[in-house]
């Protein structure tokens, strides 16, 4: 009885250290994915630059989109601010880059910058790393009749990373699937 | 007047001395004007004179080094990042594209790598990776590894950022 009872224990300890070690992420390689998060939302901020700039193509806009669009994780939402109101709107991703691919100006600069941590990734029950990244934009529209609107807005990013698996020319490729989540305003400045 | 004589005739055989000289000179220039296959070893002659002794020194060789295939990719993301235009930019993705078996080839790129266990990026294909330099101008990325198919094409490509 004694015997099973060991036996026992030493099977739970096992589970658990296995499962342990199977979740715990050494400080560089944490590191090199929390690089990684950061580097996808500088990607989105050059996407959306693209997409809003008027000498933008057409097709290329809309081939920018798709790869945007790939970014978030599937519903997301972008909070839109305006100085003229203080009601936030929110609009599903592809929703948001075609009205602002559709911009009643002439020019379109947007420029996104300060982007850093404000909740690093922490891990969750299911595996799942989540954390927030703060970024501030610039808005600046111009029309050639003289219509001119500019602003900075704060905006945080919910990110997902979770670890998955996929199959490349016959072999099993694990890696770090990063997504966004929604991006909702947070203040609206001149 | 014997004296004269005799200076007279001195006189006729220098005369004919030269005479004599000249026309020899002329017969071997006709005889060289006839016969060119003389002329011309007369000439390589010449120029075997002129050639200096061939050294034991070794010929100092210039070798070109062609660029691997590595580091013409290399080149290839480089250009495509710092592109001014986007025609240019789609210009060299074109060219870069012909390294490769298909525009679908799979691109990993590992973002961390402690002894044999990687850790990578979501997998992404060389068109997509290539587009992905032209748009957002992020060139980190070096070439690690290239898988190649028997027609000496890309077929798979591991970058390290």
């Amino acid at each position: 009885m004694k015997n099973i009872k060991y036996i026992l224990l030493s099977l739970t300890l096992l589970f658990v250290l296995d499962s342990s070690a199977q979740n715990n992420v050494d400080p560089s390689r944490k590191q090199a994915i929390d690089s990684l998060a950061l580097e996808k939302v500088k990607d989105l901020s050059k996407y959306i630059s693209i997409i809003g700039n008027k000498d933008t193509q057409f097709s290329e806009a809309q081939r920018v989109m798709d790869r945007a669009e790939e970014l978030f994780a599937p519903d997301s939402e972008m909070g839109v601010s305006s100085l003229s109101q203080e009601e936030i709107n929110y609009y599903k991703v592809r929703e948001y880059f075609e009205r602002l691919m559709a911009l009643n100006y002439d020019k379109v600069t947007i420029k996104w910058y300060d982007i850093h941590y404000v909740s690093d990734l922490e891990q969750q029950p299911d595996g799942t790393y989540v954390g927030v990244i703060t970024i501030y934009q610039r808005f600046e529209g111009t029309s050639d009749d003289g219509l001119n609107y500019k602003d900075t807005t704060k905006k945080d990013i919910t990110i997902y990373v979770k670890k998955k698996e996929t199959q490349i020319a016959g072999r099993i490729i694990e890696f770090w699937d990063v997504l966004l989540g929604d991006i909702r305003v947070t203040e609206t400045s001149a | 007047m014997k004296k004269t004589y005799s200076t007279n005739h001195m006189m006729l055989i220098l005369i004919a001395m030269v005479i004599g000289f000249s026309s020899c000179k002329n017969q071997k220039k006709l005889a060289d004007l006839s016969d060119p296959q003389e002329e011309k070893a007369e000439m390589e002659n010449e120029m075997e004179e002129e050639t200096p002794a061939p050294t034991d020194e070794p010929e100092e060789r210039v070798v070109v080094k062609e660029p691997t295939k590595e580091a013409k990719l290399n080149n290839y993301f480089a250009a495509i990042s710092k592109a001014s235009t986007t025609a240019s930019a789609n210009a060299s993705i074109q060219e870069a594209l012909t390294m490769f078996s298909n525009s679908e080839a799979p691109v990993l790129i590992v973002i961390y790598k402690e002894g044999g266990n990687p850790s990578y990026d979501e997998p992404t294909t060389i068109t997509k990776y290539l587009n992905y330099l032209k748009d957002t101008k992020n060139n980190k990325a070096r070439v690690e590894e290239v898988v190649y198919d028997s027609n000496g094409k890309i077929k798979e490509l591991v970058l390290r950022k």
